[in-house]
């Protein structure tokens, strides 16, 4: 579904990601960790085509996306951003259909089938009864699934997200995920969703990839990757790591400096 | 949370009910109805009245194949044709050029307070012309207006420079380029108020440029105006789409599959011609292209789809009635058609940032 290899690239002089190498398979939902500045939202950027590798490959679907126009490139991979900026006059609807974009040509209008495909996405993410209203009157929960909707209305294989659970509630955070397993596995292809949350991480992910200054530190389930030492060495801060009592996946908690 | 019952591929009522994913064209007809008719009666207004049902006649009869027996005064023919079309005409094209581009402005950059001249087409053209009004330059070459040329060059000069400045190798920055457009508009504005202070010439004509107006107009100017008009127009409706999803912003569009640096481009370009053009003949009429896109965001929503033709209509609308009122209110006088626009204008725009607050782009 996706190769990243041997990715290079520097901004303004500083070196980012640094060959770093990274596979993901269709089915698969993997989370990208690591601390801030490791890399992660330039990765996913890279990926998605709003940056460009300095060096290095990136393969998705088969295709060599290098030489691919941006509208080809929104119909491999659809971008859940970390804090999309949302006309908020427009109804749910017209949003959704904005993840039809790559589909339409200039002078097209949405027809049947991008009506059709935006139905499905609103119903896949539980939106669908608010198609019609305007997204100022929403909540941020709904807004976050509105967006989840319209980049599922890309109909791209591969689906990136950045940090979607960093601004909503317990609740809503795992309902996001849930939400995000559930698509997956009606829809099929692969997710690829950077956290900061490593215990959620562990709980939802197939695979976990953790990004260090720029390269991939560690790779493989949750229990593999979400060590002591790992996340120690990695964040520089001392953790222990538990089982999740029902779960039985890593649970990752820090510990105060000062107690 | 999720319901296995809206597992279905079937479509939704609510998703039926937008079937209507196609032109407005209703709307678009009744509003070229409406401006049909703000045009006819305007044209019958004035020192001398000439009655609506006369003036419907006179101007179908002027087109070939068309012919009525002559009941009404010749010179209601000579007034209509050689004075008050060309007016009307001219008026509601540059109405339609400033408020399309001050809605591709606002939508490009998302900015409710972006009006045409944000970029500084305003005091380049002022410039052009005050240079033509005020020094030596002579008024007329083989009978071509110099004004207008200057204006429009002026107008040009300063979005290019400003354009070239935030230019950079990995695209157009645009809060680059509002910057740049402002730093250079007032640069331009302190060479033409030292000129003007350098002249004792009378600056009364300068003014009254500057404020706008269409007391010179001529059927000539609708031509030339529109041969830019048309192009720009074309583009900045057929990107309108494209404008939608630009309201997300850059990098997100980009995602969702918009070539962003050419969509920028395409867009300053149309719309910076469309408004040289526009104040080229007419002078630097303000408000209209920042308020008739506002009053259709308000009546029909912020698809720029229909948005940006709506805003045509409406503009064209306002300025031919505010030039009504400028030719009428202190006749045999006349007020700059900027001064009623402002008069007019700035209220309307206060009271929407009063209780509109929620208005949003």
């Amino acid at each position: 579904m996706l190769q990243v290899e041997k990715i290079q690239f520097a901004y303004k002089g500083q070196k980012i990601l640094d060959g770093l190498d990274m596979r993901l398979d269709d089915g698969e939902i993997v989370g990208l960790v690591g601390p801030n500045g490791a890399g992660k939202t330039t990765l996913l950027k890279l990926i998605s085509g709003v940056l460009r590798p300095d060096a290095g490959r990136i393969v998705i679907g088969g295709v060599d996306v290098s030489s691919v126009s941006s509208g080809d490139r929104a119909k491999l991979t659809a971008v859940v951003p970390q804090d999309p900026q949302l006309p908020l006059s427009f109804r749910v609807l017209d949003l959704v259909l904005m993840g039809r974009n790559p589909h339409l040509k200039l002078l097209q209008w949405e027809g049947q089938k991008d009506l059709e495909m935006a139905s499905r996405a609103m119903s896949l993410t539980n939106v669908e009864h608010l198609a019609d209203r305007t997204l100022e009157t929403l909540s941020g929960g709904e807004r976050q699934r509105a967006v989840v909707a319209m980049a599922l209305a890309q109909e791209a294989p591969l689906l990136l997200m950045d940090e979607p659970t960093s601004s909503l509630d317990l609740a809503h955070q795992t309902r996001v995920l849930d939400m995000i397993v559930d698509v997956q596995e009606k829809r099929g292809g692969a997710v690829l969703i950077a956290m900061h949350d490593l215990t959620l991480a562990a709980q939802y992910c197939d695979r976990v990839v953790m990004l260090s200054h720029g390269a991939v530190h560690a790779e493989g389930t949750p229990g593999e990757v979400l060590t002591a030492e790992n996340v120690g060495a990695v964040y520089g801060t001392a953790v222990y790591v538990m089982s999740h009592p029902t779960e039985g996946t890593p649970v990752v908690v820090g510990t105060r400096r000062k107690a | 949370m999720m319901h296995p019952s809206s597992k279905s591929g079937g479509v939704p009522a609510v998703a039926v009910k937008a079937m209507g994913m196609s032109y407005p064209w209703g709307r678009l007809v009744a509003g070229l109805g409406v401006l049909l008719l703000v045009a006819v009666v305007a044209a019958g207004i004035g020192s001398v009245r000439i009655p609506v049902f006369d003036t419907v006649r006179i101007v179908l009869d002027g087109f070939p194949g068309i012919e009525f027996a002559r009941t009404w005064e010749e010179s209601s023919e000579t007034i209509l044709w050689q004075l008050r079309l060309p007016r009307i005409v001219l008026a509601g094209i540059v109405g339609a050029g400033l408020s399309m581009s001050g809605a591709t402005y606002q939508g490009l950059f998302r900015n409710p307070l972006a009006d045409p001249y944000l970029i500084g087409v305003a005091s380049g053209a002022g410039l052009g012309a005050v240079i033509v009004l005020v020094t030596p330059v002579p008024t007329f070459v083989q009978g071509v207006g110099v004004l207008p040329v200057a204006a429009f060059i002026g107008a040009m000069t300063t979005v290019t420079a400003a354009y070239v400045i935030a230019k950079s190798s990995d695209g157009l920055p645009l809060a680059t380029l509002i910057l740049a457009g402002v730093a250079i508009a007032s640069l331009a504005g302190a060479v033409m108020t030292l000129l003007m202070m350098q002249s004792d010439s009378n600056l009364r004509p300068v003014f009254s440029w500057l404020l706008g107006g269409f007391l010179k107009a001529q059927w000539h100017h609708s031509a030339v105006v529109l041969l830019y008009l048309v192009p720009s127009v074309l583009v900045m409706m057929a990107y309108g789409r494209v404008l939608n999803v630009m309201q997300l912003n850059e990098e997100h569009a980009k995602q969702l599959g918009v070539n962003v640096e050419r969509t920028k481009i395409l867009l300053i370009v149309a719309a910076s011609l469309a408004t040289a053009a526009a104040v080229s003949f007419s002078g630097l009429i303000g408000f209209v292209g920042l308020i008739a896109p506002h009053a259709v965001r308000l009546m029909w929503g912020a698809d720029y789809r229909s948005l940006i033709p709506m805003a045509a209509i409406v503009g064209a609308a306002f300025l031919i009635l505010a030039d009504l009122v400028a030719r009428t209110i202190v006749s045999p006088g006349e007020l700059p058609v900027g001064v009623v626009t402002a008069f007019c204008g700035a209220p309307f725009f206060l009271y929407l940032l009063r209780y509109r607050r929620h208005v949003r782009m």
